[in-house]
């Protein structure tokens, strides 16, 4: 009997610990709804839908976690919404048809792509006004920023490059020739190595930053799927784990890449046309938007599996989460 | 010394030239044929200005961003063939002062003269508008290569989509003219192919104005046939993009009602504004805004050539024709063209392997392959002549 009490007392307080850990919120942008998903990660479930625009794609949160920012497409503006209040604030001005978006580590800058306009916007996030607009490849799209600071790379989906740009004089030091279609770009915590995706040509280039030459592609095979449905685009790197996650797309999976021999460890079955992915605040669980059946799959990191579909707006894009 | 000095430095300048200076110059022709055109039967379905050429305009644009980054420029040199002039000539005045690169917006009649040119040879010709099966097959040349998709593309494209609804008993009313008839040709292939019945064929050859007869005609033409979809064997009057079509005028005239598809009705084709997913809504804002005019199908196929040129030339530094086909035909060689799936070209017959999409004249209905269309390689080889069926040969 003790023992029965014993694993009830243990289990609810297990209970209790996971619902304190993942006292965090989800932020997803859904791109044919022209609004917000916001969802409780504790229930996993969408608490409020929130208007912000037409066509919701890149969103990130401000360095101080206090603002969701996001870009609105068809509005060919930025629009700051308040975390408490989860209402408009105001607009940032971000050039025509801005997609992605990267903020800087001071939470000074916004580095923004605007894919129709073939243009990098430097946005000042404080003073509200675009500083810059540099000239790219055709449909500008991934960007990343170096731990330093230093370089911002964007690719360009047409041009089929990964521009490096200093972030200082905001003039291009170099460009990389990857495959086709590239979509996100992320550099490794180290600053060493940086990670494109390429939509159409099926691979992930790893490149070498500073010598700008691509070190090594990696393919991924799925047995029973055509190589045209694999489709990587969002890529997240697990630095603790040393292991990176991308998304695949069609392929209807995320792979885990083991980030030191590069090679793919598993492929995780999501919702239909996964593209882009987040890591959660304590590092154990991956949420990813499935833009075709307008759902969100919550992974646990440690089993591998899909724990939870979450039926979101129409054509979910990007996510973020807040502690 | 100062003699060593300077025949030092001649020396090397002369050896090690500046690479800044070195921009490659990459000049691609696009011939495009002018046809004296039958009157259309809408007069306000005006004939479309620079048809494909301002796709190929776009594909040079495109090419040119990535070709600032690694110093190569691309030029694009048009073309018009007026009506009495040969087009073989032309691309034989254009060979002899070494132009190797080509898009063809030609008849199927300049097609195979230029095909039979000893000067095809050590060039690369895209096809842009041209269905015809026997081009790519047993009539196939190593140097041509097919953007435009084939007959039997099309038709697997709108078989496909009709078993897949399981409308599957279909009456085939085919036009009078040879791409009519091969288009019809494709259709009973494909039907075969997938397990559809053709329960009658029967060709349109009215004539006469019906625009005020075809009320009468077409329910009379109709009646009494037994048939789930009516399918129109209809590519009009002109090569290429159709003007003049006798479909449009059969929906609503059957005797009972009726689903129509082919023709300008439900069309399978390789592009239509309409089109918007995959970045596609991306490519129709560039191009309205660089052309002011909606893109079409045959823009779309010399936009897809002249960037498969760029890409080709970029990624293997050469302009040798030789290398440049070779990495075309590349297993790993493929392009991002808006069409959700990466596109490439078959190695036994030149053919650009690509999704096709099913539209109205205003809306996108589906896109082929249809799911669960399967195939050991690529779903995208459903579409068409495959391998272990080709009679092309290359040499």
């Amino acid at each position: 009997m003790k023992q029965i009490i014993k694993k009830i007392l243990l289990i609810i307080f297990l209970t209790l610990i996971q619902k304190l850990a993942f006292a965090e919120l989800i932020y997803v942008s859904n791109e044919k709804d022209h609004n917000m998903s916001v969802i409780d990660g504790n229930s996993l479930e969408v608490i409020k839908t929130v208007k912000v625009g037409h066509r919701p794609r890149g969103i990130i949160l401000s360095k101080d976690k206090k603002k969701i920012i996001i870009c609105t497409s068809d509005d060919n503006r930025i629009a700051v919404v308040d975390v408490a209040s989860l209402e408009i604030e105001y607009y940032l001005p971000s050039g025509p048809d801005p997609e992605l978006m990267v903020m800087d580590d001071a939470g000074k800058f916004i580095y923004v792509a605007n894919e129709d306009d073939n243009m990098v916007t430097v946005v000042d996030y404080l003073g509200k006004k675009i500083v810059k607009e540099i000239p790219v490849g055709v449909e500008p799209e991934g960007m990343g920023l170096s731990p330093d600071g230093k370089t911002l790379v964007n690719t360009s989906e047409t041009t089929n490059m990964a521009h490096f740009i200093d972030t200082s004089t905001l003039e291009i030091k170099a460009n990389v020739l990857v495959d086709a279609r590239p979509r996100v770009a992320q550099y490794t915590k180290d600053g060493k190595f940086v990670w494109v995706s390429s939509e159409i040509g099926g691979t992930i280039s790893i490149i070498d930053p500073v010598k700008f030459e691509i070190i090594k592609k990696i393919e991924f095979i799925i047995p029973g799927l055509s190589k045209e449905s694999v489709q990587p685009v969002g890529i997240r790197l697990d630095e603790k784990r040393q292991l990176a996650y991308v998304a695949l797309g069609p392929a209807n999976r995320i792979a885990i890449v083991d980030m030191k021999t590069l090679e793919v460890q598993k492929y995780i079955l999501t919702g239909q046309r996964v593209w882009n992915l987040m890591i959660n605040t304590d590092g154990t669980r991956i949420y990813t938007t499935n833009g075709v059946s307008n759902d969100i799959s919550v992974i646990d990191i440690d089993k591998r599996k899909v724990i939870k579909s979450i039926p979101v707006g129409r054509y979910p894009w990007g996510v973020a989460v807040k502690e | 010394m100062k003699k060593f000095f300077l025949i030092f430095f001649l020396f090397f300048s002369f050896v090690f030239p500046l690479q800044s200076e070195d921009t490659q110059q990459i000049k691609i022709v696009h011939l495009n044929r002018i046809i004296e055109r039958a009157p259309t039967i809408y007069s306000i379905n005006p004939e479309i200005m620079n048809n494909g050429i301002l796709g190929s305009r776009m594909g040079i644009k495109d090419n040119n961003t990535t070709g600032k980054f690694t110093n190569q420029n691309f030029e694009l040199i048009e073309k018009n063939i007026m009506p009495k002039e040969s087009a073989k000539e032309i691309f034989e005045e254009f060979r002899r002062n070494k132009y190797i690169f080509f898009i063809l917006n030609v008849s199927k009649d300049d097609f195979i003269k230029i095909q039979s040119s000893d000067f095809t040879e050590g060039s690369i010709l895209i096809n842009t508008s041209l269905k015809d099966n026997d081009i790519r097959n047993e009539n196939c040349n190593k140097n041509i290569l097919h953007t435009a998709p084939s007959y039997r593309m099309v038709a697997d494209a709108l078989i496909q989509f009709l078993k897949k609804k399981n409308w599957t008993k279909l009456l085939l009313i085919s036009g009078v003219n040879e791409r009519d008839k091969q288009f019809a040709d494709s259709v009973k292939i494909s039907a075969k192919r997938f397990g559809l019945k053709i329960t009658n064929e029967k060709i349109w050859d009215f004539s006469h104005d019906f625009r005020r007869t075809a009320d009468l005609e077409v329910v009379k033409f109709t009646q009494g046939e037994k048939y789930e979809v009516l399918v129109l064997a209809d590519e009009g009057n002109t090569f290429g993009d159709s003007g003049n079509s006798f479909g449009d005028y059969i929906p609503y005239r059957t005797w009972k009602p009726t689903i129509v598809v082919g023709g300008e009705i439900l069309k399978p084709t390789s592009w239509h504004f309409a089109h918007e997913q995959w970045g596609g809504n991306q490519m129709q804002s560039r191009f309205l805004k660089d052309s002011k005019r909606l893109m079409t199908n045959i823009d779309f196929n010399s936009w897809v050539g002249v960037r498969t040129l760029g890409e080709a030339i970029t990624r293997s530094k050469s302009l040798d024709p030789k290398v440049v086909l070779d990495k075309i035909m590349d297993e790993k060689f493929n392009l991002a063209a808006y069409k959700g799936k990466p596109v490439s070209f078959r190695k036994w017959n030149g053919q650009l392997r690509q999704p096709i999409l099913l539209v109205t004249p205003r809306a996108l209905v589906s896109v082929s392959p249809q799911k669960g269309f399967v195939h050991p390689k690529t779903e995208l080889d459903t579409l068409g002549i495959d391998q272990p069926d080709t009679k092309c040969k290359f040499n």
